[in-house]
């Protein structure tokens, strides 16, 4: 007889917290505002649905309300005014990635049918446009960025570009280790910026 | 432990593992498994055709391959994805994991493209597969799946491989037991050596002084490198009764020596048997690599006795240079040096390359399983059919060839050159000594000539492997389904211009008569599914049906034959 299963919610302790510089935290703070971002884009999102999956993830305390989030968000040095905004700790942090992986978990079929069309169009060597969800997906992301970054005369085609990347990961994020692989993604980035400046 | 069977899809892959349940499930929450087998099916992939299993092999396998989809799925995620940073996948982004023996890799081509490529090192027919997105984050989801709903029971290791009788052991000797049997036999050596040189220098000296004026003929014999005059010779290694006279003698001729760089400076040979002065090979100071090692053949009359060996001083480096002797069989030649665990990893000694290998009077170079390159088509059949026919599939998992392992080998070649049979007790406490001692050949550097028969033998043209066949050891008798199947085939093989070789599926028929899998037994197979022509899987094959469910093995030859063999039948469950 099989083991009984057991539902398991997603706790922070599952993703390490290894010591970060501010600089690190910074750029973990840029790129999870980015992933949101995308997710916004793609499955057409509001804050509401990221307070409930914080909710649903036991979450509440560390994102307890409409304000909390945009003070979470806000400080992403990308945006624009984002200084004096309260500073995102390790903890929040990998609340955030908690909730990332989640809304990627639950709009899994809408990333990967945007995936699949991306496939067959670039395939036949047509421009991601072409495709009313591929084509929606980037425009609300084009218009998510201009409106909130603080480097929003970024080139469409840079956009376009990043635009994709994200779309690409959030396949991944979606998935079974989906949460470990975004942290261990943002980690990866933060240390190489790092090394990098 | 009852037997299971799991399941884990994606819209691309599924994932069947089989295997024994542990009792310790009960405790973990987990299905806790061992002997697992696995499959790995790609659906969809040839165009509503039947699912084939592209991979199937153990634990281990799709382990690497989980590891290699990870690491290479993370060092995408991981690239920058601001804007003036964003490429992935970056082209060059290329992930390899994986044993000695296995490896998997993965390469982006384009944008959204990856090539999978499988490459087992024993196997000339490595395999590839281009990957969408989408392929690979279900590839990676079915593997996470698995890895998340059950746990391994560790498979029971040996590191101490071979043992006498050849067998391997599951006992494991802890590295204290080693360095005190190294000590044992340190002591021992010293302790015995000591008494018979005493006893030797008691009695030979009064005969000593007796011969102390040898004839020149004496001396002539006593300084010939056959009967171990050489650089190092016993005269002046061992103190004697008789002197330096005769000590310098030996080495001024010292120059007769075929093999000198073969020996080490402070080579000690035995005493060759017939000279009449008192020579004694007994390690000095008590140091045990001193003592020569074990010779396996008997010492031709004509063998220089002027190698000596040092003795590895811990039963482990005696455990590595068995295991490195035994790599034979691989069609591949590397000159990079298998890790020795990895070697032991094997575990498959050859028969006759263990110290227990039955002695063979004069082993020829040719004849040194060290020095084997076959290729992969002069295994025996027999272990062919064994290896592939519990994979099912050839090109999937087997158990691979080791690889010739070249360094080692010459080192334990070096070893053995020249030496000659070691005294008894000293063979009886170095029970597993290197196999390579089986190697020796009088006076000639064996280095030398083995690598200029590996490179001889990579000059060779690669001799291409048969096609894998899988045979069935004993078909049962025809039943209604393989008459059914063999009809069906036969009235639709149409034998495509290109297949130069059998192709052969495993089919598996319910007890209504329709097909419940298909499975390619080789890339070939594969490749030509579609040609074919096996009924869809689900299709009821007319007149198939019976009161069994039957796996059968189904041979296309490129004459357009069909045969059906029978593997095994189960009764229908009602």
């Amino acid at each position: 007889m099989a083991p009984p299963r057991l539902t398991v919610v997603p706790s922070l302790q599952d993703l390490p917290a290894p010591a970060t510089t501010p600089e690190q935290l910074d750029s973990i703070k840029a790129q999870l505002d980015l992933v949101l971002l995308a997710l916004e884009a793609i499955a057409n999102l509001g804050s509401e649905a990221m307070l409930q999956a914080a909710e649903e993830l036991n979450l509440s305390e560390i994102i307890s309300d409409r304000v909390s989030l945009w003070r979470l968000r806000q400080s992403n040095p990308l945006r624009k005014s984002s200084g004096g905004r309260k500073k995102l700790d390790i903890e929040e942090a990998r609340a955030l990635v908690l909730i990332s992986a989640h809304l990627a978990t639950h709009h899994q079929a809408i990333i990967r049918q945007a995936i699949e069309c991306l496939e067959q169009l670039t395939e036949q060597g047509k421009p991601p446009y072409a495709a009313a969800l591929l084509g929606d997906y980037l425009d609300r992301f084009c218009n998510f960025y201009e409106e909130r970054m603080a480097e929003s005369d970024a080139a469409v085609p840079e956009l376009t570009d990043l635009a994709l990347k994200l779309l690409i990961d959030l396949l991944f994020y979606g998935s079974n280790g989906g949460r470990r692989r975004l942290w261990l993604a943002l980690l990866d980035r933060a240390q190489a910026g790092t090394t990098e400046s | 432990m009852s037997n299971v069977n799991h399941r884990y899809s994606s819209e691309s892959w599924t994932l069947d593992l089989s295997g024994k349940r542990s009792p310790l499930s009960r405790w973990t929450g987990q299905d806790v498994l061992r002997d697992e087998e696995f499959r790995l099916s790609l659906l969809g992939a040839e165009g509503g055709v039947a699912p084939v299993v592209w991979l199937s092999g153990d634990r281990s396998c799709f382990e690497d391959l989980h590891k290699t989809l990870e690491a290479y799925v993370q060092q995408g995620l991981g690239e920058p994805v601001l804007a003036a940073q964003s490429t992935f996948p970056a082209t060059s982004q290329q992930s390899n994991t994986g044993s000695a023996h296995r490896q998997f890799s993965l390469e982006a081509q384009g944008l959204l493209r990856h090539s999978l490529n499988y490459s087992p090192q024993d196997s000339s027919s490595p395999r590839q597969m281009q990957l969408s997105m989408i392929q690979l984050a279900d590839l990676l989801a079915v593997l996470d799946q698995w890895q998340t709903e059950t746990l391994a029971l560790p498979e029971r290791q040996s590191r101490f491989r071979v043992l006498p009788g050849g067998k391997d052991s599951d006992f494991v000797i802890p590295t204290w037991g080693r360095i005190a049997a190294s000590l044992v036999v340190a002591v021992g050596a010293t302790g015995i050596g000591g008494y018979i040189l005493s006893q030797n220098l008691t009695s030979s000296a009064p005969k000593i002084a007796l011969e102390s004026a040898p004839t020149e003929a004496d001396i002539d014999d006593a300084a010939s490198p056959a009967f171990g005059g050489g650089p190092n010779g016993v005269f002046g290694q061992f103190p004697t009764a008789s002197g330096p006279p005769i000590t310098s003698q030996a080495q001024e001729d010292s120059t007769a020596v075929d093999n000198p760089p073969v020996l080490p400076q402070d080579a000690q040979p035995p005493t060759p048997p017939g000279i009449g002065l008192p020579t004694i090979p007994l390690p000095s100071n008590g140091n045990l690599g001193q003592i020569p090692v074990p010779q396996q053949t008997a010492p031709s009359a004509g063998s220089s006795s002027t190698s000596n060996f040092p003795l590895p001083s811990s039963s482990e480096e005696l455990t590595i240079a068995s295991a490195d002797t035994g790599i034979v069989s691989s069609p591949e030649v590397t000159a990079t040096p298998t890790s020795p665990s990895a070697d032991l990893g094997i575990g498959n000694a050859i028969p006759g390359t263990t110290a227990e290998a039955p002695p063979q009077p004069e082993p020829t170079l040719a004849d040194s399983p060290l020095l084997e390159s076959k290729p992969e088509a002069d295994r025996p059949i027999e272990r062919l059919d064994e290896e592939e026919s519990f994979v099912a599939a050839p090109p999937l998992i087997q158990q691979p060839s080791p690889v010739i392992n070249p360094a080692p080998a010459a080192e334990s070649a070096k070893i053995a050159t020249g030496s000659t049979a070691p005294p008894a007790e000293a063979s009886d406490l170095i029970a597993s000594a290197p196999a390579a001692a089986t190697n020796s050949r009088g006076g000639q550097p064996i280095a030398e000539s083995e690598a200029a028969r590996i490179e001889s033998a990579a000059a060779q043209p690669p001799v291409a492997p048969p096609a894998p066949q899988v045979s069935v050891a004993k078909p049962l008798p025809s039943n209604n389904q393989s008459r059914a199947v063999q009809s069906y085939l036969q009235s639709n093989w149409k034998p495509p211009a290109a297949v130069q070789q059998p192709l052969q599926y495993r089919l598996s028929i319910s007890p209504e008569g329709k097909l419940a899998s298909v499975e390619a037994l080789s890339p070939t197979a594969q490749l030509y599914v579609t040609d074919a022509k096996l009924p869809p899987v689900g299709s009821a094959i007319n007149g198939a049906a019976d009161k069994v469910q039957s796996t059968m093995v189904v041979t296309l030859t490129p004459s357009g034959q069909v045969n059906v063999a029978i593997e095994k039948t189960a009764p229908a469950v009602p």
